[in-house]
């Protein structure tokens, strides 16, 4: 009898510094730690698990929050400018951007 | 021309009428009739079956000469003329006395008829040449002797014919009055359905509907069709208005990031190599096109909800989900604004509903709560129960709303001069409105100027 063993669930996500423990729900970036409220950190790991790709308010609304529709877009700003605060204030490198037009990246400086 | 007359509600009701009056005219007369008759007849009857029992009685005492006599004396005082003969068994005339003027009667006729075989009283009429005709009774005596007693009818039957005579004369002159009188009231009674008439149709031309029609001054069923119609066209004149303005100021509110679009397009064109702008200006097409839409699926939903929710879509949600979903999609902005955003839901209740639409109409009030309410305000969220109603109330501590502002709040786009600036209010309450009709509830707004507003959405348990 052969049992198929599950695909390796992945419980940590590393990129440009930052790192993120699935398991725990704790972020780090350059080693300190970053306290991100839950949301925040969901936010977080959608940007990196989608590095280099922008997400839009509308994605972000859907995915976050389970709400498709479009009355104020404000929702997903607000939560983007906290995580950009307790992220990329004390960083020289800021890891998220703003593509207007477009949505929210995560990406290191061009 | 005829026949648009023939057509006519006062006419066919006039002629129904009369008809029916005529009717009633000649079965009355025909009783009437028939009754009189009646009475005559017994009146007859008994005038004549007391003569045949006196002449019966004289014959019994005192023969034929007794009968003779009292015939004699009969006739000298009599009010009315009578008949009477003594036949023999043979039918032979014994004696014969009948009224003077009945020079044309002919006793033959009587011959003919068969001599009764028993003591029983027979009577019957009959016919004189000229027409009149005579009730006689006819009684065989013990010795065979046979007696007739009877009377003429030409009085009573000339009364019968005069009264026949009056009765027709009467109705031919009262049918046609009845008839003009018929046509005349309910050509009055119809008078405000004509001008009802008139002003749909001055409606119609003019494409006016702010027109009323005067209605008559008694309560009845015409004169509250009246007063209907005049609340309908005020309605619909009133729906119209509010769907013009909207319609305004959707134009306006498409047309100015419209402008944007295509200033910011043209200007990166004329620049041409000018990358950095060409994508900044792309950035804002994008952007601005976004704000129109919006709008436009707005209205579409609301459209949409207005049309009904499928059956489907329905389910029994648990309020605290509700109320905790639209918490927590505004949490973050609530604290970014410095204000306290509570939310309390009886534990428990119920709502039959579709939660996604509900979600959204609930959040639709957060939002605009949010929006108006500055800085270290509050926002809170309850939802109770209260009798049969599940009630959520969002009250905030903004501004509030001016008391004539108040029930304009629900036209499509409205917006007080002090929210011009801000998207999306106009459109969202209507699009809650529409969400809670269609929920079969109904919502309603609480404010005084500075205090705050209290919006309130009642729906069924």
């Amino acid at each position: 009898m052969r049992r198929s063993l599950p695909a390796p669930e992945v419980q940590r996500i590393e990129a440009d510094g930052v790192e993120l423990d699935l398991l725990s729900r704790l972020a780090r970036r350059e080693g300190q730690r970053i306290d991100l409220q839950p949301r925040e950190f969901s936010l977080l790991e959608l940007l990196m698990r989608n590095r280099g790709q922008p997400l839009s308010k509308t994605q972000l609304l859907e995915k976050l929050w389970d709400y498709s529709f479009d009355p104020q877009t404000n929702i997903v700003d607000v939560l983007v400018c906290r995580l950009r605060n307790k992220l990329d204030r004390d960083f020289d490198r800021k890891l998220i951007h703003t593509l207007r037009g477009v949505g929210y990246v995560f990406r290191s400086d061009d | 021309m005829i026949r648009k007359i023939l057509r006519k509600v006062s006419f066919r009701l006039s002629l129904w009428q009369a008809l029916i009056f005529a009717i009633l005219a000649i079965v009355l007369s025909y009783v009437t009739h028939t009754l009189i008759v009646e009475q005559i007849r017994t009146h007859e009857q008994e005038v004549v079956s007391f003569r045949l029992s006196e002449f019966t009685l004289e014959y019994e005492r005192g023969g034929v000469e007794a009968v003779k006599t009292l015939a004699n004396a009969r006739r000298k005082r009599a009010q009315r003329v009578f008949f009477l003969r003594l036949a023999s068994a043979e039918n032979k005339t014994i004696f014969l006395r009948d009224p003077e003027d009945w020079l044309e009667f002919n006793s033959d006729l009587l011959r003919k008829v068969p001599v009764p075989t028993d003591t029983r009283i027979r009577w019957m009429e009959l016919n004189a040449q000229d027409g009149n005709a005579l009730y006689l009774a006819m009684h065989r005596l013990g010795d065979g002797t046979v007696i007739y007693v009877g009377q003429s009818r030409e009085d009573t039957d000339e009364l019968l014919g005069n009264f026949r005579k009056r009765a027709l004369l009467l109705a031919a002159v009262l049918l046609p009055l009845g008839f003009a009188a018929g046509i005349f009231l309910t050509s009055r009674a119809l008078r405000p359905v004509r001008g009802l008439s008139k002003t749909v149709h001055g409606m119609i031309e003019t494409g006016r509907y702010d027109v009323k029609v005067t209605r008559g001054e008694t309560d009845n069923e015409i004169n509250e069709l009246v007063s209907l119609f005049n609340r309908l066209t005020m309605q619909i004149d009133g729906l119209i208005r509010s769907m013009r303005e909207a319609l305004d100021n959707v134009a306006h509110d498409i047309r100015s990031p419209m402008t944007v679009i295509r200033g910011r397009a043209q200007l990166a064109l004329q620049r041409g190599d000018d990358l950095t702008l060409s994508k900044e200006a792309l950035a804002e097409c994008v952007e601005e096109s976004d704000k129109v839409l919006r709008i436009l699926n707005m209205l579409m939903d609301i459209a949409e909800t207005e049309a009904g929710i499928s059956a489907q879509n329905l389910r029994q949600i648990p309020v605290a989900e509700i109320s905790a979903a639209v918490a927590d999609l505004y949490d973050s902005v609530a604290e970014e604004k410095d204000i306290r955003l509570k939310s309390e839901a009886t534990a428990g209740l119920t709502v039959k509903g579709d939660p996604v639409m509900l979600r959204r109409a609930l959040a639709n009030l957060v939002d605009n709560a949010l929006k108006f309410t500055p800085r270290g305000g509050e926002v809170s969220v309850t939802v109770a129960k209260t009798g049969a109603e599940i009630v959520f109330t969002v009250r905030d501590s903004g501004p509030g709303i001016a008391k004539g502002d108040l029930p304009k709040i629900w036209d499509r786009f409205y917006r007080s001069d002090r929210s011009r600036s801000t998207y999306g209010m106009g459109l969202g309450l209507s699009f809650v409105q529409a969400t809670v009709k269609a929920h079969g509830g109904r919502i309603e707004c609480e404010s005084k100027p500075g205090s705050g507003a209290t919006f309130r959405i009642f729906l069924p348990a």
